[in-house]
């Protein structure tokens, strides 16, 4: 088995006690397929026979279930951390010690904005009971953390937020996107613009920066801004924060429906994503089936559509967050418009379809692959190419960055029409070859690079030695 | 001499240029440099042997308010900067970047695929188009660049220290099919001590004709085009149009010198070990 499971997200019930706007479940009352006790604590222990680090309970409104405290003792005696995330309604001093002494990691309260709004998308009352909740826990030193959907509802008012947060004396504070799911559906006027997603950035970015609070942006937000991976840096308290390496559903984390469904992710429900039934099959058996979680486990950069297609990251991160396509798309492959890079190429893009002098893009293209700096290189050259389509020079430049790219479709087509021009074409062929290696066809790859080979009269060692590294690796 | 370099803004880039600063004591200096780049560091590169040394310089262009500016070197005497004994010029075209940064990542370049969350270690790094182990890699598809700008080369190294190379070509302990510096794979192996032999290219083996109708060198001169030198080393230069021995013109008509030395038309007046018949 490839994939570790290391933590998880338990809807433990449907039921709430509150009907927010923004509600990605649009939670009401407690389903009457509920996981009964009995049952829950089973999943308990599966959780924990599994290794799980850490479990994170949410809902609806997890503590209206009766049994919470139980379903906390099991797992933290199992040695499994549990987080927990309430509305804080029902938090009062009692419930904060029954928490405290079930073993409770951190306990994490929506806040949605200061008093006025945070009401508002809420109930009224929900401030007042959030700030007294988390008063009782910070008295017995329980850890204590705030999650905060923006909208256009709070986006103005993150500033003052975070002020509050700080007074109350929060620990950390996790900010997701609103996507448009559940109530938040019916309400588009309240999905944020994608370029907010840059302010959204730079206000953590401000935040960690500042050091009063641990802000962690969730992973729908990003990617690839080097003030994320600053943020990350301070939260985490360590400079070994490596690049985001895509979703973790069905990798390294799943969730668990209210009724023990499971899935890779609490927010993708769909039916078709349902991966099968603690009811009917034990967890590790549907987290080693090997068909599971399979859209996500299959997931390769090719599926992806619109730009994330031949997005230099898109190998890495997959068009980031599913559910922010699957919710805004209705496609989990489609493009995320809410990617910073995703607005980035879209101004690269713009920046050089005014160019029209396909030989300076030339220079500019070759400028930058010196640089690194290879997707701007692609997109320099994908206009020249526009512009000049018979110049192998061009190409093969392309070729090259759209290599770096990870984009070998695109090269290998490249190389071809470059070799067509002129078939003795060395660079074109090797670049031909390494290109259908990369996409797994070894052997048309070893008689291109053998050609190119000969071509040079055996006096290239590069080429030489990639044709040795071709020959021993098994691709 | 001038040439004209194409940089991002914000982007580091580097400019390598040649000297024999270590056995002359001239080499490049900046003598002149434009606002909006900053010189971020230098290093020389020395010859493994005697030779010339590669001065690098490390530049950053932090505005791109001025697009075109230019940086002045000079080939100077180090201890006595008035000895100028040459000069360049690098036009520099700066791309003016208005984006947000981001972190450098290419699947395929040496520094890429770190994982998520803190390094595991276990996973493959990419290096230049294969995926292999930090010993196995060594170099892959580069952009070709001019040598002394470049900062990108035709495959790179993926590190000096785990380059496998044998007398110039990279030769794995196991899986190699080099040896002593050229291919000795059963089937594709085309060469041998030193000079390619394949059928239809192939000329030269050790000085020795390696293909019976193609070869027409001996010696490591090529004979009968048209450019070349007409001369060898006094020997016979094919079975059929030999003409020569040991100093005999080797064509009829177009023969000129003798005992092997080259006849070219500025050579007209030389009168080497021969009978000046040119």
């Amino acid at each position: 088995m490839d994939y570790r499971p290391i933590t998880c997200v338990w809807e433990v019930t449907m039921g709430c006690n509150m009907r927010c706007g923004h509600c990605g479940s649009s939670c009401t009352n407690p389903l009457p397929d509920e996981l009964n006790t009995d049952e829950a604590l089973d999943v308990c222990g599966q959780i924990a026979d599994m290794g799980l680090k850490w479990v994170t309970l949410s809902g609806g409104e997890p503590l209206t279930r009766k049994d919470i405290t139980s379903l906390i003792r099991r797992l933290s005696e199992r040695g499994v951390s549990v987080n927990i995330i309430t509305n804080g309604w029902l938090l009062d001093m009692d419930m904060a010690c029954t928490l405290k002494e079930s073993g409770v990691g951190t306990v994490a309260i929506s806040i949605d904005g200061t008093k006025e709004i945070h009401d508002k998308i809420r109930m009224k009352g929900a401030f007042e009971h959030a700030e007294q909740a988390f008063g009782n826990l910070k008295e017995l030193k329980i850890k204590t953390g705030a999650v905060t959907t923006i909208t256009k509802q709070n986006m103005d008012i993150l500033s003052s937020l975070k002020e509050e947060l700080i007074r109350m004396g929060v620990d950390t504070w996790q900010v997701q996107l609103g996507l448009p799911m559940g109530n938040l559906k019916e309400r588009p006027d309240w999905l944020l613009e994608p370029e907010q997603v840059k302010d959204i950035i730079d206000f953590c970015y401000d935040t960690a920066k500042e050091g009063r609070i641990k802000i962690y942006p969730a992973d729908c937000i990003g990617y690839y801004t080097k003030k994320e991976m600053e943020v990350k840096k301070i939260s985490y308290e360590t400079d070994m924060v490596s690049m985001w390496d895509g979703c973790n559903a069905g990798i390294r984390g799943f969730g668990i429906l209210h009724n023990g469904e499971i899935l890779g992710c609490t927010s993708i429900r769909n039916r078709e994503y349902i991966e099968g039934s603690l009811r009917e099959r034990p967890l590790r058996e549907i987290w080693e089936d090997e068909n599971a979680f399979s859209w996500r486990r299959n997931f390769t950069k090719d599926k992806l559509e619109g730009s994330c297609k031949t997005c230099s990251y898109g190998s890495k991160c997959l068009g980031g967050c599913p559910n922010t396509r699957l919710t805004m798309n209705g496609d989990i492959y489609s493009e995320n418009q809410y990617c910073a890079y995703h607005l980035e190429m879209e101004k690269i893009e713009a920046k050089y379809s005014s160019y029209e002098d396909a030989k300076e893009l030339l220079l500019l293209g070759e400028g930058l692959i010196k640089q690194e700096v290879f997707s701007e290189a692609a997109f320099a050259l994908r206009r020249a190419a526009k512009l000049d389509s018979k110049n192998a020079q061009i190409l093969k430049a392309k070729a090259y960055a759209e290599y770096m790219c990870g984009n070998y479709e695109i090269c290998k087509e490249d190389n071809k029409k470059a070799i067509a021009m002129n078939e003795e074409d060395a660079y074109a062929l090797r670049g031909y070859a390494i290109a259908v290696f990369r996409l797994g066809n070894k052997e048309e790859a070893l008689v291109k690079m053998r050609k190119a080979v000969a071509f040079t009269s055996y006096a290239d060692v590069d080429l030489m030695e990639d044709l040795r590294m071709m020959e021993c690796i098994d691709k | 001499m001038e040439q004209e370099f194409v940089v991002l803004q914000g982007k580091a880039f580097t400019v390598a240029l040649q000297s024999m600063l270590g056995s002359t004591n001239y080499g490049w200096c900046v003598s002149s440099m434009p606002e909006g780049i900053v010189l971020m560091g230098t290093e020389n590169e020395p010859s493994l042997r005697m030779g010339p040394v590669i001065q690098k310089f490390y530049f950053q262009a932090t505005s791109g308010e001025q697009p075109n500016v230019e940086i002045k070197f000079i080939l100077a005497c180090l201890s006595d900067l008035t000895k100028v004994e040459n000069e360049y010029t690098l036009k520099v075209r700066i791309v003016q970047s208005d984006s947000e940064e981001f972190v450098t990542f290419s699947e395929n370049a040496a520094n890429a695929a770190m994982p998520y969350g803190f390094v595991y270690g276990g996973e493959a790094v990419m290096k230049y188009g294969y995926p292999c182990e930090a010993q196995a890699v060594n170099a892959k598809y580069g952009y070709p660049a001019d040598e002394l700008e470049a900062t990108v080369k035709y495959g790179y190294p993926c590190g000096v220290k785990e380059a496998n190379l044998m007398y110039g070509y990279s030769c794995g302990a196991k899986e190699a099919n080099l040896k002593y510096g050229y291919p000795c794979g059963v089937q594709e192996a085309n060469l041998k001590y030193g000079y390619p032999c394949g059928v239809q290219e192939a000329n030269l083996k050790y000085g020795y004709p390696c293909g019976v109708q193609e070869a027409n060198l001996k010696y490591g001169y090529s004979c009968g085009v048209q450019e070349m030198t007409n001369l060898k080393y006094g020997y016979p230069c094919g079975v059929q149009e030999a003409n020569l021995k040991y100093g005999y013109p080797c064509g009829v008509q177009d023969a000129n010198l003798k005992y092997g030395y080259p006849c070219m038309e500025w050579t007209k007046d030389a009168r080497p070990y021969g009978f000046p018949n040119c």
